[in-house]
Parts: C-alpha cells; structure tokens; sequence
C-alpha cells in the first residue's frame, strides 16, 4: 500500500465542488447522512448529482388505506420540498419510484420537471405497482396513470430511460440522440419505432409487461444494439424486423411474436426463447421458428421451451438446423413427452460443440398437432449417436428430475453414447413427498448403477 | 501520431518526459498546448512529483480509449488494481492533483474509489478522513436529522 500523511491542510483544501462529486458516488441515504458531519458539511447534499428516491427505502407504511394515503402525501410533500431545495447544477441521475401515485399527479409532476430542468442523464421513474402480476392489471388502469410532462419530450441530454406504470408517446420524445438504454414495463408502446430509429446509440432495450407495443423495426441504424429482451408483451404489429448484426443477448419470454432477423449475428453470448402457454400456430410458424433459431445459432447458450421443441417438427428438416449452432450450453424447457423428442434429438443433433446439456423439467405443455408415429419406449434405445455426444459434451443436468420413465430414457442414451461425458447431475424439485421422494432417490440409484456408460470418468449425483 | 515530448515539472522539481498525447490527457496542458505550441516544458506548481507520476501511469494507460467492450473491461481492472495500491489520503491528493490538472476520467476514477470506501464509515470516522471537526450542537443536530429524517432511520436494518 502506497501511504503517507499529508499535512491536514492539504485535506481542507477540497474544495466544496470536490466534496459534491465524491459524495455524489455515494448511495443517496449516505450523502443526506453527510449533513451531519459539520456546518461546513450542513447543505453539500443540496447539490448532489445523483438523486435517488425509493418509496420501500423511505416509508414503512402502516395502518389502513387512509392512514398510508396521508404518509404517501407526507413523502411526497417531502421530495417535492427537496427538489425545491436544491441548489446544485446538472444533475447525472434521478430516479423515483412511487406505488399509488395516481392520487398525486401534481407532485410527481414536479418531481419529473425538477428532473428535466436540471438536464437529467439517467432517468428512472417506477410508478408501477406491487400488487400488478400481468400486464393487464396495468393495462385496465391505463386511463388513470401518470402521464409524463410536456417538458420531458424536449429532453436531449437522456442516455438511460427507464420508464415503468405511466403513459408516454415514444414518438414525442424529440431528440434521444444519445440514449443508449431504454427499459418500459407496464406501459403502452404503441409508437416505439419511431423513438428507436432516432436513437442510434442505442445498446439495450428491456420491455416487459407491455402491450400495443408497435415495434416494427431495429434496423441498421442502431447497429449498437447488444442486449434485447421481450417479456410477457403483445405487439400491435404482425412482425417485427430486426437488423441487430451485433446484438450478444436475445431473451424472449410471451406469446408467440413473428420476428425477423435480418443481418448474421456472430458471437453472441445468449439467446432465450421461451413462448409460455403458447399452443396455437398455423402453417408458417414452425419454418418461422426455425428460422428465427438459425439466425440466433451462434448464441453460446440457448434456452428453448417446449412450444418450440414440439414446433420444430413442423419445419422443413426435422433432423436438423441447416447450419451448425455453436451454442455450448443448451437449456431445454421439457415435460420430456414423446411429443418432443424429435426436437430434442433434433437441437442435440444441431449443435455439435455442446459441452452442458440442461433439462428444466416443465409440467407438460402439449400442442395438439400431427405427430410422426413412432414408438416412444424405443425412441432412445435407436442406435444413433451425434457429433456432441463423440466429442464435446461433458455435463448433463436434470433441473426437478423426478424420476420418471422418459427421463430415464434420455439419460439412460446420453450415458451410453456421451464418448466424453464427466457428469451427469441431477436435481430434486422442491416440495416432493415421501413417496416421490423415494422414487426420485430409486430412479436415480438405477441411473448410478445400472446404465452402461461410454465414459470412464463419469461421475453421477443427486442433489 | 506525433511523437513529440514534453516536460512536466512538479512543485518540487521532479521532471517528467512524456509523449505529447499523454500530456495532452492533462486538459491544462492541453490549453496551454493550444496557447503557445512550442512549449515543451510545463511547470505544475500544485502537484507534487510522488503523486504527478502517479497522474501520468493513470494518463499513459488511458491514452488510447478505445471503443471495445474488451478493451473497456480491460481497463477497468486495471483502474481497479491501480487505486488498490493507495490509501485515503493519498487518493484525496490525487484528487485534488486531478482536479488541478483537470483529468476527468481520473477524478471519476478517485471520488469513486472515496466513496466505496467512506461508504460503510461511522461519521466519526468520515470526519476523521476529511478533517472534520464536529462543530453542532446538540439541539442543531436535532434539527439537522430533521430534514432528512428517513435518512437517519435506522431501524429498517440492511436487507439481506
């Protein structure tokens, strides 16, 4: 450790500008505690650049509705007082997070203007409620949330926007030259195209519980794109085309939404595909599936749920991708139902480096669709191997293995043929009983003992 | 790239050669560079030689930043590895060196690493770092905690 003392004057020469940017860095209850240091010390939080408040932080509520209305009030009351306090400049960050806000409109009003008028880099503001569990909890109140200011849509100096529970017209917003994340969640998006192709910067774009979102487009413009996510969102827009050659992370979590992917995608780290309940498709929805898993193939993991294990069927080739996936992890969402084992066989026939095979095992979600015959009991007892099971892959996991038939099959072929195999583990659910749970532990001495494995250095548990 | 160099000298006489583009991360050099460019030895009365060359390692490494995510990450280890080498004290006077010479990756860097650190101080031990003497009374300090009053509300225990 580089020391020494210096004389203590040198330390008293910090200058208050000084005193502000470090305490700045501090979480924001730290920088009000600084008041207390000294006089000197009374007001330097008055200019702090970044300005945090967080309704659960500064209020236990008690009491019934009325009660928790009036200390609502009071916190408000008490931000806004802040913000007229204020002495400082620009300001880096603000951030406000506010449940039943609707019955103080004229506060958070002011709040987000203070915000604006100190030319805001960071903006978050979380009015959203606890008690919403999907979208259209928000969805059904959308008449009644908070509409953000007129003065935000003249902000220029945005760089993060997260916005949750408020209304907002993403076309208004005038100039978001330099925003590179934007995150909405139970909010109407209806004209978002036209905010993201005026934000060439942008890296990262979060949606979740949002609905009428009108995203017809990422295109080329904003070839900075690395991380989207879709969460439990319905679109307005039959399809959306995304140009995002560098995009690293794609999660997709919802009903099933046509996307095109237009530019190859090399290197990416994730993508996530999971389509919930989904169990209606038509004609073009498998080929599109597929298609979509084509241009994600290099993501390194990928996680696929069940609809489209089953879907997969429905494409063209169903033995395999056209092109090898370089994913090393595959995570597959699966009831393990003869249902969808042509798409198992055909992802594990796809991606010839796996290293880690997972299975999350799900509670079945069936797709009433035409099916090749074939006899499930013998379907694993085939004599065909893949280029993963020869070469690469060394771990085989089973998230809530409960023992049953088919999962046994499974592992009892990727014991047998894994050339290179160190681990299988597998994983009890939680909540089991006795009985099940005597099953699993059964089920899984069986795997340890009597499956004929290809490897010497396998080594197999339960957890 | 030009390849010029130029002299930096500290208030106690230590010399320094460096290129031109490193200099220039000083914005103080890079305005009188912009004044009168055929200086090429710079006089800094305000910083000492020990924590100056501190500044230039800070300086060197930086001079290229690039755009990479990789080159990003790079250099945050080692921005994090450089600050492990110094205690507070030491970091308040490059603060005030970076501040002087106006290094703002720099001043970022240092009032970050002084805040993480002060972050889990008691205020005996804040005032102690900054030379702080305590000068309220009873009655202001009431009056104080007042104003933020959720502030100083340690009953909500940090969440695990």
């Amino acid at each position: 450790m580089y020391s020494r003392n210096p004389p203590v004057d040198i330390i008293s020469t910090l200058s208050d500008c000084l005193l502000v940017l470090i305490i700045s860095f501090l979480p924001f209850k730290d920088v009000l505690k600084t008041s207390m240091l000294s006089k000197r010390w009374r007001y330097l939080y008055r200019e702090v650049k970044n300005i945090s408040f967080r309704e659960s932080e500064m209020v236990t509520f008690a009491g019934n509705h009325i009660d928790q209305y009036y200390q609502r009030a009071q916190l408000v009351a008490y931000m806004v007082g802040w913000v007229d306090n204020f002495t400082g400049g620009v300001i880096e960050s603000f951030e406000l997070c506010l449940s039943n806000s609707y019955s103080f409109e004229q506060g958070v009003t002011r709040l987000i203007e203070f915000a604006v008028s100190k030319n805001v880099k960071h903006l978050i503001l979380d009015l959203s409620e606890r008690r919403w569990r999907v979208r259209d909890d928000a969805a059904a109140l959308e008449r009644g949330l908070i509409q953000v200011p007129e003065s935000f849509y003249k902000l220029t100096t945005l760089v993060t926007l997260k916005l949750f529970g408020c209304r907002f017209n993403p076309s208004r917003l005038a100039n978001p030259g330099l925003v590179k994340i934007l995150c909405f969640r139970w909010i109407r998006l209806e004209n978002i195209s036209a905010l993201i192709a005026k934000a060439p910067f942008l890296e990262t774009l979060i949606m979740k519980n949002c609905w009428e979102v009108g995203l017809e487009a990422i295109t080329g413009f904003n070839d900075r794109v690395r991380k989207v996510v879709f969460k439990n969102c319905v679109f307005s827009v039959e399809k959306s085309t995304l140009d995002v050659p560098n995009i690293q992370i794609f999660k997709y979590f919802g009903k099933v939404h046509h996307f095109e992917l237009v530019s190859a995608i090399r290197g990416m780290e994730e993508a996530y595909l999971d389509f919930g309940e989904a169990i209606d498709y038509n004609g073009s929805t498998g080929s599109q599936l597929c298609n979509l898993l084509y241009h994600l193939r290099s993501a390194r993991t990928f996680t696929i749920c069940p609809y489209l294990l089953q879907l997969i069927q429905e494409s063209e080739d169903s033995v395999r991708l056209k092109e090898r996936m370089e994913t090393r992890q595959l995570v597959l969402k699966s009831a393990l139902e003869p249902n969808e084992f042509i798409g198992i066989r055909f992802m594990i026939n796809s991606c010839p480096y796996l290293e880690i095979l997972s299975f999350q095992i799900v509670d079945p979600r069936l797709i009433d669709m035409m099916v090749p015959q074939f006899d499930p009991e013998a379907y694993w007892m085939n004599n065909i191997s893949h280029k993963c099971l020869k070469r690469t892959l060394k771990k085989v996991e089973v998230w809530s293995f409960s023992g049953g038939t088919y999962e046994l099959h499974v592992l009892k072929y990727l014991i047998r043929y894994g050339r290179v195999l160190e681990r299988v583990d597998l994983y009890l659910p939680i909540g089991l009983n006795e009985d099940q749970m005597l099953t699993a532990r059964a089920a899984a001495d069986t795997v340890g003992t009597e499956f004929e494995a290809a490897s010497s250095n396998l080594n197999i548990s339960l957890h | 790239m030009s390849s010029n160099k130029i002299v930096l000298t500290s208030s106690d006489g230590e010399s320094f050669e460096v290129e031109e583009v490193v200099a220039r991360k000083l914005q103080i050099v890079g305005h009188m560079l912009e004044d009168d460019c055929v200086i090429n030895e710079i006089p800094l009365q305000n910083v000492t030689g020990d924590i100056l060359s501190m500044v230039i390692e800070y300086c060197k490494t930086h001079v290229d930043e690039e755009e990479s995510e990789e080159a990003q990450t790079k250099l945050k280890t080692w921005d994090e590895e450089f600050m492990k080498k110094f205690d507070i004290k030491t970091l308040l006077q490059i603060i005030l060196a970076a501040n002087y010479l106006n290094v703002k990756g720099l001043l970022d860097l240092v009032s970050q690493t002084i805040a993480d650190t002060i972050k889990d101080y008691t205020p005996e031990q804040i005032r102690e770092v900054f030379g702080v003497e305590n000068d309220y009374t009873e009655e202001e300090e009431a009056e104080v905690r007042k104003e933020n009053a959720w502030a100083f509300d340690e009953a909500d225990t940090p969440k695990p």
